[in-house]
């Protein structure tokens, strides 16, 4: 019964994103691999693939399965050719035990994101997870472990300050909007331009429930496959699209404006703005916030009274500060990590001491009862009980003290793993299981 | 009883300077923990009523008679307003509260301090229950009309800081624009309501009441017509705010301007004296 953990992965701390895209699984590519690990190997394992981390947790039954069997189970399962997989192989990290748990954790937590902070994760790492429960790939060990890990996640977002503030441009721009409408509900919000950055924008507008949302670009139709690339992941407000031209039209009737286009001139002039000022209905401020680089929106704008005007150093400047401030918890969210790993092992103590335990007393009593049968006929009655007596008592006294250390508190990170280890590897109670398996 | 009375009076000090420290700490490190602060308000507003419950029964009238009880009435209003108006278990807002805070605790402080320098008039006007209601209620309204001008100070300082890019604590702690704008509306409408009960039962009181001065004009009393003038000011920040839609700065501006008027008329008053409202 070894107890080992082991975890290969990819991560953007080592590979460039066109290396790491290679190795990335989709949800289906994950069930795939989760079922042809137990069938080769028959172990708990969890497979967490996202664009920036691929990281495969295995509980593995036999002793000789290592971290290279993993690495190339899963690069052949992506069926990249051979020089890539040699070249991806180099890179992959390596870790047991308890370095992976503490990783895992880690993870989940959002510090070790490429986003000081990230929430995403943990929903991904979340999502990995019911896949593995839904293939049959967790046993009681990943179960706790996810739990485990799920739980730090928690309480690091509800004990610090890690996921206070925006950490991205995109999510400063409607961060910054929100400090001045706290509730988007009754607000509508313009987007400018169709690629990634204000694709983001307008993801996280609709996730804080904005009422109406235009989007704007020189391509109207890209503009649609924007929305309907967001209509995939939920439930899109009241919409409509329109041409760059069209935009004077609407800033009248928007409380919110993100501009993200690749244009080299002004979307939006100071005067498009004055003009909007006087047709709108009320005097609540208008939000403009230029993320485009040649910028969008003419800064003068921002001169208007009730108008706010932001660009990215703007923006940067909040981000900036809130990564300092995300940095500066990181000692507490080791912290936490520290505990709940402690709390971990405590649990997986139990459970891995039982057993080692049980099998020790019942190895020994095996030994016992062998020798006792060989001179029962040798005895008498009164005598063999007395001498049956003696010997449980002296398998009780000799069991005591390890069965004492294997349940007392450990000293060091490995130091219950390795004691329970030695028992089961001196009184050869894993040959006894695999014997009784047989 | 009147023991009891007097120890919760030397602890309230203590209790105002608590919650000033915790809302204050809070705003400068947002990190700290801020779950305590929901419920410490709320023992204060229980011991500050149990404390105003005590005196009443044992003077015989309610904190009003000298500018100890008073002081000590205006803390108590500044408190049960912010509460009405604001504390909601997860939304405790450290930048709000260490302005309430802040004020509440220097008028109990006074009030404390100075709780042996006065002693109460002999008027009988005092245990007028009417006579009550109208001057507490005045308190009340004036105290939740200092809360909208809090707010609307508040509201000013974030706006500035975002039009400056300071990014400083105001910009990380106050809450949004929208949400100070929302505090101050129900903050006067609180205010409104108060100063409509204060008017009505003043106005029950005409003929009962026996000024110092003698004089019978109340209408042309200056702490009548300060009075009614901020209830106008504050009524029409409700009414062009549903009517004329105008909402944000504008309406922020409009309503603070109505603290200043009071500001200077009561000013003028405490400078020209008052007969109608003098009882002492």
């Amino acid at each position: 019964m070894p107890s080992k953990l082991i975890a290969i992965g990819l991560s953007h701390h080592s590979v460039p994103v066109e290396l790491r895209e290679r190795v990335t699984f989709s949800p289906t590519e994950i069930r795939n691999v989760l079922v042809r690990l137990k069938e080769a190997i028959s172990d708990e394992a969890l497979l967490i693939s996202t664009c920036n981390r691929t990281e495969l947790y295995v509980r593995p039954v036999h002793d000789e399965l290592s971290s290279d069997y993993l690495i190339d189970f899963l690069l052949e399962a992506k069926g990249l050719p051979l020089e890539i997989r040699i070249e991806l192989k180099k890179e992959f990290a390596r870790l047991s035990y308890c370095d992976a748990i503490i990783h895992l954790f880690e993870v989940s937590a959002g510090i070790d994101s490429q986003i000081l902070g990230d929430q995403q994760i943990f929903g991904q790492i979340k999502e990995s997870f019911r896949i593995a429960e839904e293939i049959g790939s967790t046993g009681t060990f990943m179960t706790k472990l996810a739990h485990a890990s799920f739980r730090v996640a928690k309480r690091v977002r509800s004990e610090t300050q890690l996921t206070a503030g925006a950490g991205t441009i995109s999510y400063a721009a409607v961060e910054f909007a929100r400090k001045v409408y706290d509730d988007f509900r009754n607000r509508s919000a313009l987007i400018i331009g169709a690629g990634e950055t204000a694709e983001l924008a307008a993801s996280y507008l609709i996730e804080k429930k904005i009422g109406k949302l235009y989007v704007a670009n020189r391509t109207e139709e890209n503009a649609k496959k924007m929305l309907l690339n967001l209509s995939k992941e939920g439930q899109l407000p009241p919409n409509a699209t329109l041409p760059l031209s069209e935009i004077r039209s609407v800033l009248g009737q928007v409380d919110i404006v993100i501009s993200s286009t690749g244009s080299d001139d002004l979307i939006i002039q100071k005067s498009d703005v004055e003009h909007a000022l006087g047709i709108r209905k009320s005097s609540v401020p208008l939000v403009l916030i230029d993320i485009a680089v040649p910028r969008d929106i003419d800064p003068e704008a921002g001169k208007l009274p009730n108008v706010f005007v932001k660009d990215i150093d703007d923006l940067s400047a909040i981000v900036d500060q809130n990564l300092q401030k995300r940095k500066a918890e990181l000692p507490r969210i080791k912290g936490i990590i520290n505990q709940e790993f402690e709390n971990f092992l405590e649990l997986f103590t139990k459970l891995e001491v039982g057993p080692t335990i049980a099998g020790l007393r019942k190895r020994f009593e095996e030994i016992r009862h062998e020798e006792l049968e060989r001179h029962r006929s040798k005895l008498p009655a009164e005598q063999f009980k007395e001498l049956d007596e003696m010997t449980r008592k002296m398998m009780n006294r000799l069991l005591h003290t390890p069965t004492v250390m294997l349940k007392e508190p450990r000293t060091t990170k490995d130091d219950m793993q390795a004691r329970i280890e030695m028992v089961r590897l001196l009184f050869a109670l894993d040959e006894e299981i695999k014997s009784d398996n047989n | 009883m009147l023991q009891a009375s007097n120890a919760i009076q030397a602890i309230l000090p203590f209790v105002y300077g608590t919650l000033l420290f915790g809302f204050a700490s809070v705003f400068a490190r947002p990190g700290r923990k801020r779950t305590w602060l929901f419920p410490a308000v709320l023992v204060a507003l229980v011991l500050h009523t149990g404390y105003i419950g005590l005196y009443t029964v044992v003077a015989g009238h309610c904190l009003l008679t000298t500018s100890h009880e008073l002081f000590s009435l205006i803390a108590f209003t500044l408190l049960a307003t912010y509460a009405i108006v604001e504390l909601r278990p997860n939304q405790v807002s450290a930048g709000t509260g260490a302005m309430v805070f802040l004020v509440a605790f220097i008028f109990q402080l006074i009030s404390s301090l100075s709780s042996h320098s006065g002693s109460a008039s002999s008027n009988p006007i005092f245990s007028d229950p009417i006579f009550n209601i109208h001057v507490t209620s005045a308190v009340f309204g004036y105290a939740a009309l200092t809360l909208a001008t809090i707010y609307g100070s508040l509201y000013l300082l974030l706006y500035r800081s975002m039009k400056k890019n300071t990014f400083g604590p105001i910009f990380q702690e106050l809450p949004s624009l929208g949400r100070l704008e929302r505090f101050g509306i129900r903050a006067s409408a609180v205010g409104f309501v108060f100063l409509s009960i204060s008017i009505l039962f003043g106005a029950l009181l005409v003929g009962k009441i026996t000024p110092v001065g003698q004089s019978s004009n109340y209408l042309l009393d200056p702490k009548t017509i300060a009075t009614i003038l901020t209830w106008l000011v504050f009524g029409l920040t409700l009414v062009i705010r549903r009517v004329a839609k105008i909402e944000g700065k504008k309406l922020v501006i409009f309503w603070m301007s109505g603290f200043a008027l009071t500001l200077i008329s009561m000013t003028i008053i405490n400078a020209f004296g008052t007969e109608y409202h003098n009882f002492l």
